[in-house]
Formats: C-alpha cells, sequence, structure tokens
C-alpha cells in the first residue's frame, strides 16, 4: 500500500495510506506567520508618555465628596486627620 | 447605582487608606471606562465591597493592589452584563479635567482615552496597571489572576494596538520587544 507525507506542513506527519489511489488531502489550514510584531524603543516610550500623564491628570482631580461621605459613614470615630480645622469657605 | 446597605465599620487608620486610595482607583477607573459617572459608581462599589470583606484583607500587604484587584472584578462583571462600552463620544469628559495637560498634548490625550476604549478589557487594563499605573508585572499578574507571561503579552498586544490606531510610525517594521523576546526565551 502506497503512503504519503503531508506537503503542506513539512513537519513530517505520519505517513496516511492512500487507500484509493489519490494524495490524502490536507484540509488543516496552513500555519499563520507569526511575526510577533513589536514596538520600537521611541513608539513604546511615546505610549508610555502620554499613558502616564492621562493618568496623572486624573489622579490629580480631586476627590468627590461622595467618598469621604461613604467613609464617614461607616467609621466609628473621627481619624486623626478631623482634628484639622475645618477648611472656610 | 444601587448601593446595599453596609453596617460594617472601618477602623480610623483603615478608612484614611481607602480614602487616600480613592484618587488613582477613579483614575483606573476612568481609564477603563472613559466615563466619569460610571467610573466613580464602580469605585463606590469597590470601597463598599472592600469594607464589607475587610476582614478577607492581610495587614502589611499592598492594599492598592487588592482594591484594583476588587474594582476590576467588578468592571468585569458589569461589563459582562452590558457588554457594550459607553464612551465619550463627544469629549465631554474632557471639559471635567482640572488640571488640563498642555496645549500640543491635549488632543493626544483625547485620542488616547478613545483609543484605550477600542482595546479588548484584557489588553486595556494590563496596559493601564503596567504603563500608567505603574505597577509591577508581578503584581498585575496578581490582580488579573494570570501569569506574568500573560500580562506581558497582553500589554505588549495593547502597545501594537494603540500605535495603530493613533497612528504612530514604526510598527510594521520592527522586531519583538525586549520584554517579549525575554517572554519568548523564557517560555521556550
Amino acid at each position: 500500500m502506497a503512503t504519503r507525507t503531508s506537503r503542506t506542513t513539512g513537519f513530517g506527519r505520519a505517513p496516511i495510506p492512500d487507500f484509493f489511489g489519490a494524495g490524502p488531502v490536507d484540509l488543516r489550514p496552513a500555519r499563520p506567520a507569526d511575526p510577533r510584531p513589536g514596538l520600537g524603543p521611541d513608539v513604546r516610550d511615546r505610549i508610555g508618555q502620554e499613558l502616564r500623564a492621562m493618568y496623572t491628570a486624573l489622579a490629580g482631580e480631586p476627590v468627590p465628596e461622595r467618598f469621604a461621605a461613604l467613609l464617614r459613614r461607616l467609621g466609628p470615630a473621627e481619624s486623626a486627620n478631623a482634628d484639622a480645622p475645618k477648611e472656610r469657605r | 447605582m444601587t448601593a446595599p446597605a453596609h453596617s460594617a465599620t472601618v477602623e480610623p487608620a483603615m478608612r484614611d487608606a481607602l480614602l487616600a486610595a480613592v484618587p488613582n482607583l477613579r483614575a483606573f477607573a476612568i481609564s477603563l471606562t472613559n466615563n466619569v459617572d460610571r467610573a466613580d459608581d464602580l469605585v463606590q462599589d469597590t470601597l463598599l465591597r472592600a469594607i464589607a470583606h475587610i476582614d478577607r484583607f492581610e495587614r502589611g500587604t499592598n492594599l492598592n493592589a487588592w482594591l484594583f484587584t476588587i474594582l476590576r472584578n467588578l468592571f468585569h462583571s458589569e461589563y459582562r452584563k452590558r457588554r457594550r462600552e459607553v464612551e465619550d463620544p463627544d469629549g465631554s469628559y474632557a471639559a471635567h479635567l482640572v488640571s488640563a495637560p498642555e496645549q500640543g498634548a491635549k488632543l493626544d490625550l483625547a485620542d488616547l482615552r478613545t483609543a484605550l476604549t477600542k482595546l479588548p478589557p484584557d489588553q486595556r487594563e494590563a496596559l493601564l496597571l503596567v504603563g500608567a499605573a505603574g505597577l509591577p508585572y508581578e503584581d498585575v499578574a496578581k490582580i488579573m489572576d494570570c501569569a506574568v507571561g500573560t500580562v506581558k503579552s497582553r500589554v505588549n498586544r495593547a502597545r501594537v494596538r494603540l500605535a495603530q490606531l493613533l497612528g504612530l510610525d514604526g510598527v510594521e517594521d520592527i522586531g519583538p520587544d525586549r520584554l517579549t523576546r525575554a517572554a519568548i526565551r523564557s517560555a521556550a
């Protein structure tokens, strides 16, 4: 019985019996190219700077009162900061 | 938002620590959602959940990382329910920014916020935690409950995608970066 090895992948698959005289058809998709794209240091630095600038701006915003009020409600006693004089408006 | 009623109390020191963490939590949440109201709801839910389970927090460990983990889990739960991101198409959030960036960088930041919403959530989180919040890969791996190599891969893919979305040059003709090469070597 004739046997053939897959020619599509070149990975030495086990021989497949050729029962009907025609060559076996390998229906598996070809292995996709894996270029593993990366970025140059300039682009990475640029993205990093942009991200940090965005994050710093956001983290620098005043904290909405709702969070302080929420935590005050849940505390049994005033924190050390509570002894500080209240801000005058 | 529907905040559950809580009878839990927290010590003053923990309360101050939680309050001190809010700016970072908000920055992370706003970056994730690009919607300040939704982000504030996420932060509030995070604080409520943290207080409800405060006994699970190990003293001496990284409180911010623990809170990021809770926020991230809540974000994913909500994301699965919504299956649709609420963006900021008219740039209305930009008007909320108190500390406005320099004029030349303002457009870039607006573009960046929009581009971030185009990333898959896992990639967005990894990139924000590593690239914006500056957390170590090991901490991010714990927060995201995955391997360090997975975090590196997500960060790398997110960077590449962001560069494409932002039209930055030099994406096509360069090889893997140092971290990716290291991850490939360690995986081999």
